[in-house]
């Protein structure tokens, strides 16, 4: 049944090509799924004017790309009227340019750690599918979550107050939100 | 049921109110309901697209993520619209729904390819994200409130329709008046005036619109025609005075002329239709009656030389002064009528026998001699009357006149101033009469007569000093004397031609004899006709200028006729001749009306002594007394005398020895032909024989 679904979505949101690709394998889709959500997220949150001054949309991933390159796939494609540029950072220090950077569940301590935190206008998500609680903490403004056989959206709006930035109605119809952190 | 009365303009009127409200009223719910038909579509179709295009953008982050409850709760919300039957959302790329509505079990299911059903509206709505197509939105709608709607509106746009025609009718009904009011008041006034006639009557103005200038027109026309019927009126009454006073003049005329068609114009006796109509009539009764009758005919004596010498005026005063004597002489059963000229007829009877004719023809002889005083002359004439009596002269009216006018010529030829009755010889002297009449005019045609020429020698010593032209006609069968065809000639009008002929052949003759000019004078007879003319002298200077003869050899011999008072026109003619040098002789001296004033006048050079006192010369002493006297009186008056018709020696003796100039006559000479003239006397001329 997830198999499905998750075919299902895939081909919704990624076109023919993706659907194509997407024999190779489940966890594979999964993370195109996700990566789908990501990309979605992004073009669902109000951006500065200064976000659409620079060349790219810069969305980076934190250590590692824990999608399998299902981001890297949707490189080129518009968010906030800029193509999208996806590339992998190794500390937080790295992030200043990203406007977007991905932190896997098993990740987020570390990122926590080292310092991370939420910049100005930088949307930081987590991606909790793969956490047991799925708690962001605070540390990031949205996080990836699972709801049984599905993915949902947890929106932290006092992290997002923070970075500067506003989700649309729509996402905020569509997420949970919470209020944590500092 | 007044009001759809045919041909009425109150009908007229309601009806094209009310047809023109209909057609409004009818036009602007058409109008309206079109408009609101179509823009209600089209606002219905817009809000469709409306609703579809906030599904859509509510869709949007529903089908980013997949949500499908999210989807489903969003097309849910078309459950409020009740006109919405069926929604769908379609992911890109997707044929089945992604999520879809239905407002209940029969609402149709929608696929991405659904056209529109009759009777709803479908509108597709893309699902954008930031531009990028993430799917459809289909909505569809059921009509059928709109229609329901629709048709809700037009039934009360009829009523509404309906109950303004109604009104309008009514209004229309009570409108009318305003204008068939003053026109039924105007008509009234027509009728009212043409039963009266009385153009003094006046429309009443009730508005001071197009009717009321139309009444104030009407009115001035009335006075128009008030004023032209008194104007006809008067033109009337004028015309039927005229009418009267016509008719009087044309009774008049008419009068008139009757009193014309049947009486003479000059004298007032009835005319010859007139007597015509008596005689027949008297005809009639004296035949059935056994009557006889008696029809007179008078002509006057010379009436003609009355005429010719003292004018017309007088000749015509004398005829009715005639008329007047006759009229009052005759009985009121006589009739009396003038025939035409100097010609009178009298019918006498019934009963009138040869007696009584001869009785009343003395009487009117005897009246008619007695002389009229006219113009301060007093007139002498005489009338020769035919006597024909019913029925032993003729059995009709036209034979009994026609032998009265014989009877008439046959008092004339036996010495005039006298009366004769009929007989039947005297048919055939004027059957006579007409043939030589016919043979004179053919004579001259033809140029039978011949000029003979008698010589004229001095008393004294009996030397030739003229000759005498004498026409002669010596016709192969018969001799006509001058003395039987001169006069007819005058009766017949050729008696000029045959002067003109006489004189230019006498000029032609003797100048061929002579071998030029005689040394002799030429003496020619003019007829008193001559003298009629106004031309005669430029006709005696032609045939000198065409013959050559010397006017001082040409002697004219006129009558003395010619001698009568006021006729100037002969003594003018007499003076013309004179100043050609041509010389003139009375001829006949003697035997007429003379007056030896007018003698002294005229420019006369010689006298002719007629034959009758020459030939009594040595028998009657009278006639001797009286040739005395006459030659006395031309040598008094330094005329020269010529004593004609001398026969015998002591007729020549008398003559010379009283002093007479030239003689003429059997004695010395017969008339001669050219011939004879030229070898017996030319070569004498001047010579004693």
């Amino acid at each position: 049944m997830r198999r499905l679904w998750a075919l299902a979505l895939a081909a919704l949101l990624t076109g023919p090509g993706l659907e194509r690709s997407a024999a190779a394998g489940e966890v594979r889709e999964l993370d195109r799924v996700r990566a789908a959500f990501v990309y979605h997220l992004a073009k669902l949150i109000h951006w500065p004017a200064e976000a659409r001054s620079t060349k790219a949309f810069r969305a980076c991933l934190y250590r590692r790309d824990f999608l399998g390159g299902a981001l890297t796939e949707l490189q080129g494609r518009p968010v906030a009227g800029r193509p999208l540029t996806v590339e992998v950072i190794a500390a937080p220090e790295d992030a200043a340019g990203c406007r977007l950077v991905l932190v896997a569940g098993a990740d987020l301590a570390t990122w926590r750690g080292a310092g991370g935190a939420g910049a100005r206008h930088r949307l930081v998500v987590a991606d909790l599918t793969e956490a047991p609680a799925g708690e962001s903490d605070g540390a990031a403004a949205v996080a990836l979550v699972r709801r049984g056989d599905r993915l949902g959206l947890v929106i932290n709006r006092r992290a997002l107050a923070r970075a500067g930035l506003t989700a649309s109605s729509e996402l905020l119809k569509l997420a949970h939100l919470v209020e944590e952190g500092p | 049921m007044t009001y759809f009365r045919p041909r009425s303009i109150r009908t007229t009127l309601i009806a094209l109110l009310v047809l023109a409200s209909t057609f409004s009223v009818g036009l602007a719910t058409a109008g309206f309901l079109v408009v609101d038909w179509l823009s209600l579509r089209r606002v219905l179709a817009e809000q469709l697209e409306v609703q579809a295009g906030i599904a859509a953008a509510n869709l949007v982050a529903a089908l980013a993520f997949g949500d499908r409850e999210a989807a489903a709760a969003t097309l849910d919300s078309f459950a409020h619209e009740t006109d919405i039957l069926a929604a769908a959302l379609f992911a890109e790329g997707s044929a089945e729904p992604f999520v879809s509505y239905r407002r209940d079990p029969t609402a149709p299911d929608l696929s991405r390819t659904t056209a529109p059903p009759e009777g709803a509206l479908l509108a597709r709505r893309p699902v954008l994200l930031e531009g990028e197509r993430l799917g459809e939105v289909v909505v569809l709608s059921d009509l059928s409130p709109w229609r329901d709607r629709q048709e809700a509106l037009i039934q009360t746009a009829l009523l509404l329709a309906a109950a303004t025609v109604g009104l309008a009718f009514l209004l229309a009904a009570r409108l009318q008046g305003l204008v068939t009011r003053p026109i039924e008041a105007l008509s009234a006034t027509v009728r009212e005036i043409l039963a009266k006639g009385d153009y003094r009557l006046r429309a009443p103005k009730v508005s001071e619109d197009e009717l009321g200038r139309l009444v104030d027109a009407f009115n001035a026309m009335l006075d128009q025609i008030e004023w032209r019927d008194r104007q006809l009126s008067a033109a009337r009454e004028e015309l039927e005075a005229k009418v009267q006073e016509r008719t009087a003049e044309l009774v008049e005329l008419t009068r008139m002329l009757e009193h014309q068609a049947f009486h003479d114009e000059l004298t007032g006796l009835a005319n010859r239709a007139t007597f015509d109509d008596h005689l027949r009539l008297a005809i009639h009764q004296a035949e059935r009656r056994g009557e006889s009758l008696a029809v007179l005919f008078l002509d006057l004596d010379r009436f003609k030389l009355i005429n010719d010498t003292l004018g017309h005026r007088t000749g015509d005063r004398l005829l009715r002064a005639l008329a007047e004597r006759l009229s009052g002489a005759l009985r009121e059963s006589d009739t009396l009528a003038r025939l035409g000229g100097d010609e009178f007829a009298v019918l006498l009877g019934p009963g009138a026998g040869a007696q009584t004719a001869t009785e009343v023809a003395r009487k009117l002889l005897a009246l008619v001699s007695q002389p009229f005083p006219l113009d301060g002359h007093q007139l002498q004439v005489t009338a020769s009357i035919g006597i024909c009596l019913f029925p032993e002269d003729g059995r009709d009216a036209e034979t009994l006149l026609r032998h009265a006018d014989t009877a008439m010529y046959q008092a004339k030829e036996r010495g005039k101033n006298r009366f004769t009755f009929f007989a039947a010889e005297m048919n055939r002297r004027a059957q006579e009469r007409l043939r030589l009449e016919s043979r004179l005019r053919q004579a001259l045609a033809e140029g039978r007569f011949r000029v003979h020429y008698q010589p004229r020698l001095a008393a004294h010593d009996l030397t030739l000093v003229g000759v005498e032209a004498l026409v002669r006609w010596p016709a192969e069968e018969e001799a006509f004397a001058p003395e039987t065809f001169v006069p007819l000639a005058e009766e017949c009008g050729l008696i000029s031609q045959l002067d003109d002929w006489v004189l230019e052949t006498a000029c032609r003759e003797l100048l061929e004899a002579c071998g030029g000019p005689p040394p002799f004078r030429l003496a020619v007879n003019f007829s008193m006709a001559q003298f009629i003319r106004g031309d005669l002298d430029r006709q005696v200077a032609e045939v000198l200028a065409r013959t050559g003869f010397p006017a001082d050899r040409l002697e004219i011999e006129i009558t003395e006729s010619l001698f009568g008072p006021g006729d100037r026109e002969a003594e003018r003619l007499l003076r013309a001749l004179r100043r050609l040098g041509v010389a003139i002789s009375v001829d006949d001296f003697g035997t007429a009306y003379s007056s030896l004033s007018r003698l002294k006048q005229l420019p006369v050079q010689t006298l002719k002594i007629d034959r009758s006192f020459v030939r009594d010369l040595g028998r009657d002493p009278e006639d001797e007394a009286l040739v005395r006297a006459i030659l006395a009186m031309a040598e008094s008056l330094g005329l020269k005398s010529v004593a004609e018709g001398i026969e015998c020696e002591a007729q020549l003796a008398f003559i010379r020895r009283h002093g007479c100039t030239a003689v003429q006559g059997f004695l010395f000479s017969p008339p001669l032909p050219i011939a004879e003239l030229a070898a017996r006397w030319l070569a004498t001329a001047g010579r004693a024989p």
